[in-house]
């Protein structure tokens, strides 16, 4: 029999560009491999995931920044490096920017002109977006530093964990009577 | 180092700054010094309490420590879920352009002042908020330890 799928609600912190279902994989396949044995285990397995979604997500803003900057990096290089005519240059940026294919030939091929390349307008984007990006970068530095720290945390509760039952078990058997096992006597000769 | 003389103007200087006078001027400084507002602390509600409780009661069933203790861990964790909420939402802020990408304006060509542009005042905000998340997490961090050490000593 087919399982029935209930369509998940999304939270209102998912954007419209993560997939909630990713989201799930992640958070399933973490608490597969580290099988967290109760409730502390449990939070920071989840300090784990989050970590992890939020440092996707700045990884997609990076993108999404420098995509942001790509059309003021066009219209710089083509005003300051290639000493286009201002109104010729909105025009084709503007073209650009609607995918508009012949535009986008056209603009390869000036750029082609004074050995330029599409890498050129990458480039200068990701200059513009410099101080945004480091930022970022900082960030992301911090959340996998949070994330290792999630991991050392589990290992600290899991050893605790371990301790205790291992106490636990020691004082049972303490407290039960031992019966000893007698070892055959050999016979001499 | 100012003279006596320097101290004396800029003390009689200081008396005629009376502040905002406008009631939007007074609200708007009363909020010079938030940065988030997560130091605030949650609200002490039913509904705060009961979640407190509940996760109290699970991670002292689950583990075997006081409940005492897991309430101090429990506090610390919501805080965390607090924090990491609200670094959610701030950071969704970063995409509000990315659907208009595909419409260029040459009146915004120029290079924006950085402190005029949206991405750069949501990144401020959220090294704010990341520091204090992680200084959650540390309290948390050292709830647990304290907890777990005196269980397992």
């Amino acid at each position: 029999m087919d399982r029935v799928r209930i369509p998940r609600k999304p939270s209102p912190y998912q954007l419209s560009t993560e997939s909630a279902e990713e989201h799930d994989d992640d958070s399933r396949g973490v608490t597969a491999a580290l099988r967290p044995q109760n409730r502390l285990e449990e939070i920071y397995a989840a300090d784990f995931v989050r970590a992890n979604s939020y440092s996707k997500r700045m990884q997609r803003a990076s993108s999404a920044l420098i995509r942001k900057n790509l059309p003021d990096a066009l219209f710089d290089i083509l005003i300051r490096d290639l000493a286009c005519d201002r109104e010729e240059a909105v025009d084709q940026v503007e073209r650009w920017c609607r995918d508009d294919q012949p535009a986008k030939l056209q603009v390869k091929a000036i750029l082609a002109g004074h050995r330029l390349g599409e890498h050129d307008i990458e480039g200068e984007a990701l200059r513009r977006s410099l101080p945004e990006l480091l930022v970022m970068e900082q960030l992301s530095a911090s959340t996998g530093a949070r994330r290792d720290k999630a991991l050392a945390g589990f290992a600290f509760t899991r050893e605790i964990t371990a301790r205790l039952d291992h106490e636990k078990a020691k004082s049972q058997s303490a407290n039960q009577s031992i019966v000893s096992i007698e070892t055959p006597k050999r016979k001499a000769g | 180092m100012a003279s006596e003389r320097q101290c004396a103007a800029n003390r009689a200087n200081a008396k005629k700054s009376t502040g905002p006078k406008s009631r939007g001027g007074k609200m708007r400084a009363s909020r010079n010094a938030v940065c988030h507002g997560l130091t605030a602390g949650p609200p002490n509600d039913a509904d705060w309490l009961a979640r407190l409780d509940k996760l109290a009661r699970e991670i002292a069933d689950s583990t075997g420590i006081s409940f005492a203790h897991a309430c101090l861990i429990a506090d610390a964790e919501l805080e965390v879920q607090r924090a990491c909420e609200a670094m959610s939402i701030l950071s969704a802020e970063l995409y509000v352009d990315d659907a208009s990408s595909k419409v260029w304006n040459v009146a915004t060509a120029s290079p924006p002042l950085p402190d005029d542009n949206i991405c750069c005042t949501v990144l401020r905000t959220l090294k704010k908020l990341e520091r204090y998340l992680v200084r959650a997490q540390n309290r948390r961090d050292r709830a647990v330890y304290a907890c777990c050490g005196a269980t397992g000593n």
